[in-house]
Formats: C-alpha cells, sequence, structure tokens
C-alpha cells in the first residue's frame, strides 16, 4: 500500500507540480489550497506526511496552525514547512512547532523527495524497532545512527531536522577534514547561499549546546568551510 | 556624520547684532542730538533773561542820580579799590588781605604786585616785591638814599602831584621822605616793612587818601639800577558806597555787577558771582564729563578760558553781548552779558552783568548728566542683552544644523539612533521639530528603499518556484532532444535567477543574524590569516596574498566579519583582471584596526552614488551585479562601529577598499552584548 502524502499549498501551479511529483514517485498524493479544506481532509483520514506552506491564502500563518493541529493528532507524522519565507524566526518557530525539517521553495525537487524518502526510511525504522539492526556509527562523544536519523551527545539525545542530520552526518564522517559549505549542501540535499549554511551551523551548534554547554566539536575554517574536532 | 555645507557670507549672529545695533546707535545719536537741542534752548533762555536782566540793571544805573565820578585819562591803566568792612590791621603780614583776595584787583609791577583797597577815607595798599638781597638803610636819614625803596605818586583830584619815598633801615615801622609836590598835602603815610621770602612786603595806610585820582608805586631796587624817571600814573577809582548800597539789593546771590566807563576801566562792582567749592564738589565729574562727550558741549558752546580780563575784551564791543564762559574744569558756565547806557551827563558807561547761575545751572547739568547716565547704562544694557541674544539665538540654530547634520550618515542616510534634535517653544524648536518629522519620513524611505530588496526576492520566490518544479517535472518526460536543450537553457536561467533572489534577501537576513549575533573579543589578525588561507585555496595562491600585522584585538562576531571579507575579496576578484593579485593588508592605528583589500582593477570614478549603498553597482562587467555585497559589507563594518572607504591607488592602479574597526578599550569595559570579554574565540 502506498503512502499518502498531504501537500497544503495557496500558489496552484506549485502544488500541482508538486503533485505530480509524488504521483510519479508511487505516493499517494492529496493537494489543498487553503487551511479549511486540509483540515477537512485531514479529519478523514490523516496522511503518512504533510508538505505544509506557511502563508496560505489570507491566513499568513496558517501553515504554522495546521502543523500544531497535525503534531495534536500524532505525534509521529513527518511534517515538513516549504516555504517562501527564509528568516531564521520563521525556521524556528516552524521547527518549535514539531515539523521535521523547514525548507525554502528554491530546493529542487530531487531534493525535496530526498528528503520525503529519508523520513519515511526513519519512521519505518522506528516502526520496525529494535528488530532491524542499528546502523549506529561513533565520532567521540557522538553516536549518529543513520537509519532512524537519531544523533546523541555523550548520550543524551539530540533533536534535529533532516537537513540538520545531514550536515553533522557529513561533518562527523571523516573528523579533522575540512568540509566547504558547497559539499555541506551537498551532502544535505540542498543549494542556499553561504550565510545560510552559517546559520545552519549556527543552529547545529545550539543543539548541540542545549545538551553540553562545552560543546565546540564543530569548528569553522575560515574562508573554507567547517570541520567536525573530536576533541 | 554629514557636513552640511556653509555659507560664505556673515553669520546670523553677525548680522543680528549689526541690524540691532544700528537702530541703538541711531537711537543713541539722536538722544545725543536730542540733548545737545535741549541744553541749547536752556541756554538761550537764560540767556534771554539775562540780556532782560541787564538792560534792567542799566535802566537803573542810568536814571540814578548818584554822582559817579570818572578818574582822569592816566599813561599807566587803572587800578580800583573796593571798600573793606573792617580796615587790616597795619602789621606788614598779609594774612587779613587773604579772605578778600578774589575780589582784590591785583596790579603787577615790574618786580613785584601791588594791591588796593579803601576804608573810610583811607586808602590801604599791599606791595610785595621780589628782592633777593635787600638794601637797608643806614640808619640815619641821608637824602642820597643809597637803599632799597619805595616811591609813591599821589594825584589829587585837582592834578596836584606828591611824591614820597619810603625807606627803613630796618623792618618795622617806615620813615616817609617828601619828594616834592605842592605844599600843604593832605595825607599821611603810616607803613609797616616786612622781610618775606625772596623779597618784602611792605603795607601802607594813606590816611585821607581816597581824596587821590591816581597813583604810582615804585620799588627801587639799588641792585637794578634802573634809571630813575617818573613812573607812568595809574587812574584810581575808589568804589562808591552809595552805588554799592543802590545795586546790592538788586542783584540776587551769584549775580554780579561791574560798571565800567567807555575804556572799560572799572569803576563800580557789586554782587558776587563767585561758585561756592561746595557746590562744585557735589556734582560727579565723570558724569559731567559723559555729558559733554555726548552733548559736544566742551567743543562749541563754550567759549575758551577767558582772557585777563572782560572788560578788556570788550572795550570795543557792540553791547548788548551775552557769553557763556566755563568756570574750573569747564563744568559750570559763567554767563557775563554787556550793557552799553549813558549816565546823566551824557557819559558812556558799561554795564556788565555776571551770573553763574550756579544753582541752577547745576541743577539742569546733574538732571541732564543723570539722564545722560541712566540712557546710556540702559543702552549699554540693552546692546548687551541683545548681543547675548543674539548669540544664544545663533548658537541654537548652529546646534539645530549640527543635529541635523550629524542625524545623516556620509552616506546621506538617516541615522537609525540619530542625536535627539534641539527642542523649544518657539519657532526653532518647531523647526527642529519639523526636521525631527523630515528625518523620520526619510528614515522610512529608506528602510522602504533597503527592504525593496528583500520583499522583491520573497515576491520573486514563488514564481521562480512554479518554474524550478516545472522543469524538473519536465525533466522527467521523454523530450525530443531540441526540447531537451531548451529545458536546460530554461534550467541555467532559473538557477540564476534563484542565486539572484537569494542575494536580494541576503541583507534582510543579515539584518536578522545582526540581531541575534553576539559580538566578543576575538584575535582579528588570526581570523585574517585563516580567512587568506582559505582564499588563497579557493581562488589559487597566485591570486590573493595577505600582510596581516599582529596583534589586533577586536571586538566583533567573527562570522560576519567572515562574511564582510567573503564580500570584499569576491568584489576584488570579480573587478580584477586575471592573474593579478589582489592584497589583503591589515595594520593598527592609533584607535583602529584598519583592513584594505587591493585589487588591481579599473579605478572607482570620482563622483558617484554611493558605492556601499544597497542596488549600487558602478563597475560594469559582465555577470550579474547587484551591488547587494558592498551593502552587505556596510552593514556589517556600522554593527562593529567602524567605518567603510574605497580609495583608486596610483601605483599600482588599483582600488582598495579601506574597512577601520574600533579597536576596543584597553583593560576598559567590552563593549558586547552584555556578554563577558571571552579570550579568542
Amino acid at each position: 500500500m502506498s503512502k499518502k502524502i498531504a501537500i497544503v499549498e495557496d500558489e496552484p501551479a506549485i502544488l500541482a507540480n508538486y503533485c505530480d511529483l509524488f504521483r510519479r514517485e508511487g505516493y499517494e498524493v492529496t493537494g489543498y489550497a487553503d487551511r479549511p479544506s486540509a483540515l477537512r481532509g485531514f479529519a478523514e483520514s490523516l496522511p503518512d506526511l504533510a508538505i505544509l506552506d506557511i502563508g496560505l491564502g489570507e491566513e499568513v500563518e496558517g501553515g504554522f496552525e495546521l502543523c500544531r493541529e497535525l503534531r495534536s493528532r500524532s505525534s509521529t507524522l513527518p511534517i515538513i514547512f516549504l516555504t517562501a519565507r527564509d528568516s531564521d524566526w520563521d525556521a524556528i518557530s516552524g521547527l518549535r512547532l514539531g515539523a521535521d525539517d523547514y525548507l525554502t521553495k528554491e530546493i529542487s525537487l530531487p531534493h525535496l523527495s530526498a528528503r520525503v524518502a529519508a523520513l519515511f526510511r526513519r519512521q519505518r525504522a522506528l516502526e520496525a524497532g529494535a528488530q532491524e539492526s542499528p546502523k549506529v556509527r561513533t565520532a567521540g562523544h557522538l553516536s549518529i545512527d543513520e537509519a532512524r536519523f537519531r544523533v546523541t551527545w555523550r548520550g543524551e539525545p539530540v533533536d534535529l531536522t533532516i537537513t540538520e542530520f545531514w550536515m553533522v552526518s557529513a561533518l562527523s564522517r571523516y573528523p579533522g577534514q575540512v568540509k566547504s559549505r558547497d559539499q555541506l549542501m551537498q551532502e544535505a540535499s540542498i543549494l542556499v547561499d553561504d550565510p545560510t549554511i552559517t546559520s545552519y551551523i549556527r543552529r547545529i551548534r545550539r543543539k548541540f549546546q542545549q545538551v553540553d554547554e562545552s560543546f565546540d566539536a564543530i569548528q569553522t575554517v575560515y574562508g573554507v568551510g567547517y570541520r567536525w574536532n573530536n576533541g | 556624520m554629514a557636513e552640511i555645507r556653509q555659507g560664505r557670507g556673515w553669520s546670523l549672529r553677525r548680522k543680528l547684532v549689526l541690524i540691532t545695533l544700528l537702530p541703538l546707535l541711531a537711537a543713541g545719536w539722536w538722544g545725543a542730538r536730542y540733548l545737545e537741542g535741549l541744553e541749547r534752548q536752556l541756554r538761550q533762555a537764560e540767556e534771554r533773561t539775562q540780556t532782560e536782566l541787564g538792560r534792567v540793571m542799566a535802566a537803573v544805573v542810568a536814571h540814578s542820580t548818584l554822582p559817579l565820578e570818572i578818574p582822569p585819562a592816566t599813561a599807566g591803566g587803572h587800578l580800583w579799590a573796593p571798600r573793606l568792612a573792617t580796615p587790616p590791621q597795619l602789621d606788614g603780614y598779609a594774612d587779613d588781605w587773604q579772605p578778600l583776595q578774589h575780589q582784590l584787583p591785583t596790579h603787577t609791577l615790574h618786580n613785584g604786585t601791588l594791591r588796593v583797597a579803601a576804608h573810610g577815607t583811607d586808602l590801604w595798599l599791599l606791595l610785595e616785591v621780589r628782592d633777593s638781597h635787600p638794601n637797608w638803610c643806614s640808619p640815619l636819614p641821608t637824602a642820597s638814599l643809597k637803599c632799597d625803596h619805595l616811591r609813591l605818586d599821589l594825584q589829587t583830584a585837582d592834578g596836584s602831584l606828591n611824591v614820597w619815598r619810603l625807606a627803613t633801615s630796618a623792618p618795622g615801622w617806615i620813615e616817609t621822605h617828601r619828594w616834592g609836590g605842592s605844599p600843604g598835602f593832605p595825607f599821611t603815610i603810616q607803613g609797616q616793612w616786612r622781610e618775606t621770602r625772596g623779597g618784602y612786603r611792605v603795607e601802607l595806610r594813606i590816611i585821607g587818601g581816597t581824596a587821590a585820582r591816581a597813583l604810582a608805586v615804585e620799588a627801587i631796587d639799588l641792585e637794578e639800577n634802573r634809571p630813575t624817571e617818573t613812573p607812568a600814573l595809574l587812574s584810581l577809582a575808589i568804589q562808591p558806597e552809595s552805588w554799592q548800597r543802590l545795586l546790592e539789593p538788586l542783584l540776587a546771590p551769584g549775580q554780579s555787577l561791574q560798571l565800567t566807563d567807555r575804556n572799560g576801566r572799572l569803576l563800580v562792582r557789586a554782587g558776587d558771582a563767585t561758585v561756592s567749592p561746595r557746590l562744585l564738589d557735589e556734582s560727579p565729574g565723570w558724569l559731567f564729563g559723559l555729558y559733554r562727550l555726548v552733548t559736544g558741549m566742551a567743543r562749541s558752546e563754550v567759549s575758551p578760558p577767558p582772557p585777563r580780563s572782560v572788560l578788556k575784551e570788550w572795550a570795543g564791543a557792540t553791547p548788548p553781548a551775552v557769553v557763556w564762559r566755563p568756570i574750573r574744569e569747564s563744568r559750570l558756565a559763567l554767563l557775563t552779558s554787556l550793557h552799553l547806557l549813558h549816565n546823566g551827563e551824557g557819559e558812556e558807561l558799561r554795564l556788565v552783568l555776571a551770573r553763574t547761575g550756579a544753582q541752577l545751572l547745576l541743577l539742569q547739568e546733574t538732571a541732564m548728566a543723570r539722564l545722560v547716565g541712566a540712557g546710556t547704562v540702559i543702552y549699554l544694557l540693552t546692546v548687551a542683552l541683545l548681543l547675548a541674544y543674539a548669540t544664544r539665538l545663533s548658537w541654537r540654530v548652529r546646534r539645530l544644523r549640527d543635529a541635523v547634520s550629524a542625524s545623516i550618515s556620509e552616506q546621506g542616510q538617516p541615522l537609525h539612533t540619530p542625536p535627539p534634535l534641539p527642542k523649544g517653544k518657539d519657532e526653532l524648536g518647531d523647526l527642529g521639530r519639523a526636521f525631527d518629522d523630515l528625518l523620520e519620513r526619510l528614515r522610512h524611505y529608506t528602510r522602504y528603499l533597503e527592504v525593496l530588496a528583500s520583499r522583491l526576492s520573497h515576491e520573486l520566490r514563488t514564481p521562480t518556484a512554479v518554474v524550478r518544479s516545472s522543469l524538473d517535472n519536465l525533466e522527467t518526460l521523454p523530450l525530443p532532444p531540441e526540447a531537451g536543450t531548451y529545458a536546460r537553457r530554461a534550467r541555467e536561467g532559473v538557477v540564476r535567477m534563484e542565486r539572484l533572489v537569494t542575494r536580494l534577501g541576503e541583507a534582510r537576513r543579515l539584518e536578522t543574524a545582526l540581531h541575534s549575533t553576539p559580538r566578543r573579543r576575538l584575535a582579528l589578525d588570526s581570523l585574517l590569516r585563516d580567512l587568506v588561507e582559505g582564499y588563497r585555496m579557493s581562488h589559487g595562491e597566485q591570486r590573493v596574498v595577505g600582510k596581516i600585522v599582529s596583534p589586533l584585538p577586536v571586538v566583533g562576531a567573527a562570522d560576519l566579519i567572515a562574511q564582510m571579507m567573503d564580500k570584499l575579496v569576491e568584489n576584488a576578484i570579480d573587478f580584477s583582471p586575471e592573474r593579478s593579485t589582489v592584497r589583503i593588508e591589515a595594520e593598527q592605528t592609533d584607535r583602529n584596526a584598519v583592513i584594505r583589500v587591493i585589487n588591481e582593477g579599473p579605478p572607482l570614478p570620482a563622483e558617484g552614488p554611493d558605492l556601499f549603498g544597497s542596488l549600487v553597482s558602478i563597475r560594469r562587467r559582465e555577470g550579474a551585479h547587484l551591488g547587494l555585497g558592498l551593502f552587505v559589507v556596510r552593514m556589517i563594518v556600522e554593527y562593529h562601529g567602524g567605518s567603510l572607504s574605497a580609495r583608486n591607488l596610483e601605483q599600482p592602479t588599483g582600488v582598495a577598499f579601506i574597512v577601520e574597526l574600533p579597536l576596543p578599550e584597553e583593560r576598559g569595559q567590552d563593549p558586547s552584548n552584555g556578554r563577558g570579554a571571552t579570550p579568542h574565540e
């Protein structure tokens, strides 16, 4: 049985394009143009994954409302924000509401579908539980579960989005080696500008620091990029 | 701070002072002229009164039946003898003559002075003679008189002349020697001879001397050896008591009257026109000085000090004549008038009436002087007040100007936190508020321009997403080869467009980042070295060289400084010819860390738009150049409290972008966002 994806997007052309993409990839896709219709659809049955725009027609923060609604119904449902808003503030708000990733609209369809696939993979791994042998890798105090997209630092879990996870994964794979911003973007399946990468890194550091204040494993190599330092 | 061009003309203060001073000066000048006019009128009134009074007196004298004797014409001048209330003591001392000094005419001899007075029928003479070696006569009276002695000639009304020689062998009573003349002479002479410092004094009493009509006195000094000749006779007029009794009651205090014959010989004198010294001392001198200065009286209205005798001066004048004469320090004036009259015998007489009007004039002048004084004080006060006000007004305007110019950055943009404009409740305050409004609107407008880019970026994102997702979908379909080419071109286009859209939003994202990025103390030199290494790795070793001086501590955000350097280097690489070198230099000046990024590209135009503004690109180059890079640099530099400039270089030609970041204050408070100074990040 194919997975159900709900896409809420007020721009019909984009909605149609996304729907086409995911249908081609074999998902069952339902598109909604505004919040009320999406709510009605969700009331009938919850999708397996939701892609939400934030501004929905007149409702400037309709996407946030929907996210809150979905999270209250299911704590595991993967939610992706896909929006034209690129401010840190919106990203932080969206992630705080429990979204699994926050993407801006210049993301390419392959990058988007890579995330969707990853989220489903993660869900499958979580459902399988301990039956599947975990692919856990360690680097210093860091341990990375590539299957479940789970990261722990000194045994404490660190809550990362898919994009952030990929970045940490890429950095920590070869500790001490400098990863340029371009490389990081490639690994994390995004295409953004340098300052956005900088703010991604800053956000990742902050998340680790919430677990361990003395965290400084991610080092900036000015003019080149970043490297993971096991210390 | 943007410099406001200053006008070359006069400052507001100077103009204001001039404008206010001119009418004040005019008022002052007019006041002075007014006072002068007033003074003149008062004086004219005084003169009229004087003339009238003189005319009355002249009439009184002309119609009087009292006898008036005119002395005979003589060769040696005229002597007038006042009547004394009490006779002096005949002792050879001058003390008892002293109080009479001011009304006793003094006749000058060739070697001394002579004063004459009358009492009853006696004539008194006081003779002061200069003689360094008095030669006393020998005790025995001799006819030869080989010693210092006096010769006294007296002529009576009938023309008979008597001559005496008076000599002494010692101070004291004098011997008199008749020396010719008609017998039966009516006079008896008594005398006292006293030695004085540098000469001798002789006091004589001529009993019955009032009968004399002319006299001559000569002190003969043996050493002088002058040829003996008959001395010129002086006509003698003795104050007639009857006339004095007639005229005195008619004169007010401070008035005096003199009656002379046609030749100005004094016959009668009545009244006293001297000013009491007390009055003179009471009036403040500086006030009169000021008064005279203002009215110009001293020069134009008052004649120069009188010649020796008013009478002589007026000898040939046509009466009635009035003249003002200054008395003592030219402060008070003596009003003198001359009148002609004829007595009952047809003899022409002259009447000189003098009046100090001391009290009146003094009061008048005091009042005027006070007026002038008060006026001057008020005048100076007003000028000072106006000056102070003008200065303050000018200062306020200048302060407003400075505040306005300080509210606008060098790039012509209003600062977000400008210094407060000076306020007030008057029009200048309104102007300040108007400027505030204006600046606020300018701020809004600038803000609008700045966010325009990011708005555009936001709004363009959806349509580009439509194109991109459509292309993504299109590529999954089987396309004819030609269509594939077009799809690829469309994708290239959309990629470029997306890059532009991202850049457009960069400034806004940076602004958000600025607010959330803490500043801390960091070693700029090592950061720059790392960056240079990075640039050499990504652009090639030949392309970028660094010359960094250590240490360079600054307070800032490393990420932002790195972003700033990225932009500067990117800009330098873009605008410099291939295979040329981009130099990165850093050094420390007194208060700043200075970073220079130098490329060998074409120079910047001398005059042009603000290089560091949003959406400004000056040098044309193929490829997309929105001109946002340097705007981002500017935002980061301003966030660090530094300054940014660009300069063309001569040798070798190129352009230097110069960033100056302030050094942290030594051991001082760390100006970061409230966080303590931490060692290098």
